[in-house]
């Protein structure tokens, strides 16, 4: 603490530091108790049919959707992948077919720039493998593990099988 | 510190340290302060997925649905069945319009669906979603690093 003379003596100016510290373990409490730690989360962008009829014919231009097909059991677990008619065994052989179609350019005039993924899944199937499925088709981690290769964006639902 | 007197003694503890490491708590509390906790229910065990990194710009004007394990879904703080969900999202709709300005085509709903729920129950709040006007969706997912 600063001192200053006095009459010859040196006087011992003391700070009450008691309200600050107060005030600082109130702060900390109040911190304390509204701590929540989440893990960062991401969003997978989805178009979704709408009901009403199509106005207009579909363009010849336009490629058709990859059609996906998730089957689920019983239970709401994953009984089969199907791309196509072609059955598919896992998520990471489903994203090598989609890699064999898109191919490797990621250009604007890119295949993958135009490409669409039509996901039809069953009524039961929970939610994780849609979202699975969904990391299978839109893109993977290159190879320094930061930085996301894009292979498909446009991602549609069909209309849940019961 | 401690030290004696010849009439007394007298005890003053050096608070610096003290102080020191409340601040530096402070500080830590205040960056790991999370202002959007409300949007984020514990109940909902989001499906994780490698690619789902956070989004370096927040969605413009975002309408948060939670659907539980259950199918029911978390929507302003209530629990509600999807089928009864048009009416909330329809006052949602017209606070957007009205209040905040906002042409409804640029609200993006954002479903943060457990990951145990069928997907037919998310696909059908979408569709409650699409009937009160709303056209985008994201679909949320937990970042699996």
């Amino acid at each position: 603490m600063k001192t200053r003379k006095s009459g010859g003596e040196l006087e011992k100016l003391e700070m009450n530091m008691t309200p600050m510290i107060d005030v600082c373990f109130q702060l900390i409490i109040f911190f304390m108790l509204s701590l929540r730690l989440y893990s960062p989360e991401g969003d997978f962008n989805v178009k979704m049919p709408v009901a009403a009829p199509r106005q207009t014919l579909p363009d010849d231009t336009q490629t058709p959707p990859i059609q996906i097909r998730l089957r689920s059991d019983r239970h709401g677990n994953l009984a089969g992948i199907q791309m196509g008619q072609r059955s598919v065994a896992n998520f990471a052989e489903l994203r090598r077919q989609v890699l064999s179609i898109v191919g490797a350019d990621r250009g604007p005039a890119a295949a993958s720039s135009n490409a669409e993924v039509e996901l039809d899944c069953d009524y039961e199937l929970k939610f994780e493998y849609v979202i699975d499925a969904l990391t299978a088709v839109v893109g993977y981690l290159a190879d320094d593990r930061q930085s996301i290769v894009h292979l498909i964006d446009k991602i549609r639902f069909t209309q849940p099988k019961k | 510190m401690r030290y004696l007197s010849r009439q007394s003694f007298s005890s003053d503890p050096d608070m610096t340290p003290m102080i020191d490491c409340t601040f530096q708590l402070v500080i830590f509390f205040l960056l790991t302060l999370n202002f959007s906790s409300d949007e984020q229910s514990e109940l909902i065990r989001l499906p994780a997925s490698e690619i789902a990194k956070p989004a370096s710009n927040a969605i413009e004007t975002p309408v948060t649905l939670q659907v539980l394990a259950s199918g029911l879904v978390l929507f302003g703080g209530d629990q509600m069945d999807p089928a009864s969900l048009g009416g909330p999202l329809k006052r949602e709709r017209e606070m957007i319009q009205r209040v905040l300005g906002r042409d409804i085509k640029s609200a993006t709903v954002v479903v943060r669906a457990d990951r145990d729920v069928p997907t037919g129950k998310v696909q059908d709040v979408i569709r409650v979603c699409q009937n009160a006007g709303f056209e985008r969706f994201v679909l949320r997912a937990k970042w699996k690093q």
